[in-house]
């Protein structure tokens, strides 16, 4: 029974997981998948404060390593990791994000006290904490799923900095953002769907354009 | 004549170039009754996940210089739309429409960019916003 509910989840993990990936995700060590907990796993902050204080800056180390600059005297600079520190800040990014994710495996309150999200009024278009609870009690596969491919994406990253193989770090990026938005579509803004976007391009091509070299509001 | 606002949270979102979340709701930092058309110069583009953003710079209606911060879709969706990586220089002027801050910062999430050296309009949404609108 237990073995099915894991094939269903890799399956599921699977289904979601990055495609852009020119690796294979590295093996994790196959003794944390088995050994038990040496104590008890207690949270402390809320699912929004994990993102907001640990992922979310975490995935700032992996999404700042690559870019491409356009100077404003024209000069264009590729930003990759060169010297070690850049390599490790990298790994420090890769290494808290796929761990980090796992800790949402632990049940916590999806927001601090008292915090609804932008669940209520005429613009909210963010599930409550109390909607998003009895979302992932409703589904606990496809939570499981949206971590494991954020996982998948840290494996990808640790096995770039490993190879310190530069090009493919673009994918990576794609690939978390891919992944980070999948899970908020779902959990956090699944409001801003179809029917948002076609009212909000509807809106903007009705609105004449102001004259004005430079105009603005 | 409209005098813009100008604010230390204005400028440190020019100094941050980015939201203070990688990722957020589009209504979180954008109003979707404030339509925005900007035309200026460019002066920086970062291209990065999950957002690239520009730098356009241009005269306000007080003769005063403003910068802006453009938000545009992810690198793997502006290709997708037949952006390049070296299409838009540092000095290209640049028409953009889009939607302003909701807090007053100087910056706009961009639906489409016309550059106007070429005529050519690009659509400059994520991909997430494309495939939830078609």
């Amino acid at each position: 029974m237990r073995r099915a509910a894991v094939v269903v989840c890799l399956v599921a993990a699977s289904s979601c997981s990055p495609s852009k990936s020119s690796t294979p995700p590295v093996a994790p060590n196959a003794m944390a998948n088995t050994a038990p907990l040496l104590g008890d796993m207690k949270p402390m902050v809320s699912v929004k404060e994990l993102m907001e204080y640990m992922i979310d800056p975490a995935s700032d180390y992996v999404f700042d390593s690559v870019k491409t600059l356009v100077q404003p005297d024209g000069k264009v600079v590729e930003i990759v990791p060169k010297t070690d520190d850049d390599w490790k800040k990298l790994q420090v990014g890769a290494v808290t994000m796929l761990e980090g994710i796992y800790l949402l495996k632990v049940q916590r309150p999806f927001a601090p006290a008292g915090d609804v999200n932008n669940s209520v009024g005429d613009d909210a278009n963010e599930l409550s904490p109390t909607e998003i609870a009895a979302k992932v009690q409703k589904d606990p596969v496809e939570w499981n799923a949206r971590i494991e491919a954020l996982r998948n994406v840290g494996l990808q990253v640790l096995d770039i900095v490993k190879r310190k193989n530069t090009k493919d770090l673009w994918d990576a990026t794609e690939n978390l953002d891919e992944a980070c938005e999948a899970c908020h579509r779902s959990y956090w803004y699944p409001k801003e769907d179809a029917n948002f976007y076609r009212t909000l391009d509807k809106r903007l091509h009705d609105t004449p354009a102001p004259k004005g070299a430079f105009t603005a509001r | 004549m409209r005098r813009f606002l100008t604010s230390a949270i204005a400028a440190g979102a020019l100094l941050l170039g980015s939201s203070a979340w990688a990722h957020h709701p589009f209504a979180a930092e954008y109003d979707a009754n404030k339509p925005a058309h900007l035309e200026g110069k460019v002066t920086k583009v970062n291209w990065a996940n999950p957002h690239a953003f520009m730098t356009v710079e241009g005269k306000a209606d007080d003769g005063k210089t403003e910068r802006w911060t453009v938000e545009l879709g992810s690198p793997g969706a502006l290709d997708k739309h037949g952006w390049k990586r070296n299409m838009v220089k540092t000095g290209d002027v640049v028409t953009v429409k889009g939607w302003y801050a909701r807090d007053g910062k100087r910056m706009i999430n961009a639906e489409g960019v016309k550059l106007n050296r070429t005529g050519r309009e690009f659509d400059a949404r994520s991909s997430y916003h494309e495939a939830a609108a078609n």
